[in-house]
């Protein structure tokens, strides 16, 4: 029989689940290419918000829990074939009236644009289910001869940082995922409002040379020619295609959210973390030892009301 | 019934592993349960015998140079002028809480057994012992002259903690301490009953012991008996239970921290008698606490 019992209602649950996921930030960068289009990428984003439900089968159900895209930058390159009007002269009334050749899309590439799609991506969530998973913890930093006075003394190597991680032993409960889901992007929206700025770049690409009341008239009458040249080279679909391809397969974004956050969830920050053996009086400034006891058979569980948390007091300190 | 039915976290031990904590805190930090003058610690260092019942420390109290009792000044005879004391020991062992409904010990009448509801009462062995002097003191010691300002000073050779007023200095003298060679001892059972008053608005305030009553058994006649109860209640209710009920709130609320570090959530004691009708709550063998969380 356990001695001990703490129990967390779902407030409690909440509370503590997203005190460990506002914690939590993705961060990557990189490239890749193919076709006519390569692109680099730039993202950063930490979760928050989200509502939890408590389930009769030691589960968490999560639910709306929201990324928040701190930076998801998007560099795209497009190499359009070059265009060219045919040259050559003509005799009109005995006269040679010659027209020379005029090509466009002749840079490699011809689009270099960088988007922040961080302003226009709104709804990326994350839904999924979590377990407690209880482990024990032994730094491993720590040497089989180290006290448990010792230990709690000792400067955890790995986190310099912080002055309170010591060596000392931890029991530590998780919430591991069972599933997760990510709902990264909706593509739809976003490749309206990314073509807008693409024709912007566009035209002022292709008219470069012209004064800007020229391109302001050209920008007008933008949707004829989006029309045109997205006929001309299937750039709509091309693209919808490519971003939504690019994030899922080439970069698979979602699945590097899903593999870092399941880490960070079942490995990296417990929701509750008692020192082993747990303090219950401080040391003193006279140099009189803290008090200590030892925690045995911790354990977790869940129902559809509350978490409880169980353990025992041990008779040894050990070490 | 949920455990969280009236209250957003509950927490509670029980009285099994209550006693194991006491037992731990005894171990780690004996100078709360026993007491004496230095000329005992300086004996005990000698001669681990002299104490009235054994002290179990671990390890690491020894170690790290924590004393085995809390040092307290002799006990100055009356009619010396401050000029002579005795050594003393108080130990407070065999520690056992029992926590509604009574199982763990039989309460004496005097207490009105059995134990009441929401009550919890305490079974101590108090062991008392005196450095009484040794026979070459009483024939060789007179008391000093005082002098022009009206105070003793004397140096005894040999006379544990003797003299150590300065002279000319104007400060209080300190008085002479009797030699001894052992502690005259005696051990007698101690009986309390208690309970927790309501919890206070703050998380510090949850658990405040109080004491309904005291009974030490088989002292006679019934006034040194009162006059010893007395001192108990003082050593027990000022002293002692503070510092237990802290260390079980400790152990209840640990598991809590996160919720204020991570959550940013502050702790409050549950509202008795809206919320819950006690808080915390002593029944079933367990103290219970319930909290609320507050947003920063």
């Amino acid at each position: 029989m356990s001695d001990l019992t703490a129990a967390f209602g779902e407030k409690g649950v909440e509370a503590l689940f997203k005190g460990v996921v506002k914690n939590f930030v993705l961060e990557k960068a990189g490239s890749t290419s193919g076709g006519r289009f390569s692109a680099a990428y730039d993202v950063k984003a930490k979760l928050e918000n989200g509502t939890i439900s408590l389930t009769n089968q030691n589960t968490v159900k999560i639910s709306e829990l929201d990324i928040h895209w701190l930076r998801i930058k998007l560099t795209l390159k497009v190499d359009i074939p070059k265009i060219c009007t045919p040259d050559g002269c003509v005799d009109i009334f005995g006269k040679e009236i010659c027209i020379p050749q005029w090509c466009i899309f002749e840079a490699n590439p011809d689009i270099d644009i960088t988007f922040d799609l961080s302003t226009f991506i709104r709804h990326s969530e994350v839904s999924g289910e979590v377990s407690p998973l209880v482990r024990y913890f032994v730094n491993p930093a720590r040497s089989a001869n180290l006290g448990y006075l010792e230990a709690e003394e000792s400067q955890d190597p790995a986190v310099p940082d912080d002055p309170k991680a010591n060596l000392a032993n931890k029991w530590q409960v998780f919430l591991e995922p069972i599933w997760l889901d990510v709902d990264l992007i909706d593509f739809e929206a976003t490749v309206d409002e990314l073509l807008t700025d693409l024709v912007d770049t566009l035209v002022n690409t292709i008219f470069s040379g012209f004064p800007d009341w020229a391109k302001d008239a050209i920008l007008a009458i933008s949707g004829p020619i989006i029309d045109v040249i997205g006929a001309a080279i299937d750039l709509v679909d091309d693209f919808q295609e490519w971003l939504a391809d690019f994030f899922n397969v080439s970069i698979g974004l979602g699945n590097i959210l899903i593999t870092l956050l399941v880490d960070y969830l079942a490995n990296k920050s417990p929701i509750i973390s008692l020192e082993d053996p747990l303090k219950i009086m401080d040391a003193t400034n006279t140099g009189l030892i803290p008090v200590k006891i030892p925690i045995a058979e911790l354990a977790a569980n869940i129902n559809s009301a509350e978490m409880v948390v169980t353990g025992t007091v041990g008779a040894n300190l050990g070490g | 019934m949920a455990f969280t039915d009236h209250s957003d976290v509950y927490g509670a031990l029980n009285e099994a592993g209550v006693n194991l904590l006491i037992q731990h805190v005894q171990q780690q930090r004996p100078s709360l349960f026993n007491y004496g003058t230095q000329q005992v610690l300086d004996k005990l260092k000698q001669n681990p015998q002299i104490l009235c019942a054994p002290i179990q420390a671990i390890p690491n109290v020894s170690k790290r140079n924590n004393p085995l009792i809390g040092v307290e000044d002799p006990l100055v005879i009356p009619g010396t002028d401050n000029q002579l004391a005795i050594s003393y020991l108080a130990q407070l062992t065999q520690l056992q809480l029992d926590l509604y409904p009574g199982e763990v010990f039989t309460l004496p009448s005097e207490l009105s057994p059995p134990l009441a509801e929401q009550h919890f009462a305490l079974h101590v062995q108090v062991c008392g012992g005196i450095g009484c002097p040794t026979k070459d003191f009483l024939e060789t010691y007179t008391l000093p002259e005082p002098n022009k300002s009206g105070t003793a000073q004397q140096i005894i050779p040999g006379i544990l903690g003797g003299g150590l007023g300065l002279p000319g200095g104007g400060g209080k003298q300190q008085p002479t301490v009797v030699p001894f060679d052992t502690l005259t001892c005696f051990c007698i059972d101690l009986f309390l009953l208690g309970h927790f008053k309501p919890a206070g608005g703050t998380i510090e305030l949850l658990l405040q012991p109080d004491v309904d009553g005291v009974e030490l058994v088989d002292i006679a006649p019934t006034g040194l008996e009162n006059i010893l109860e007395c001192m108990m209640v003082l050593i027990i209710k000022i002293v002692v239970l503070p510092k237990l009920a802290k260390a079980i709130k400790e152990a209840l609320v640990s598991p809590l921290k996160d919720l204020k570090d991570q959550a940013s959530l502050t702790l409050i004691p549950t509202p008795t008698p809206a919320s819950v009708p006690n808080n915390p709550a002593v029944e079933d063998d367990q103290v219970k606490i319930f909290v609320n969380l507050k947003e920063v």
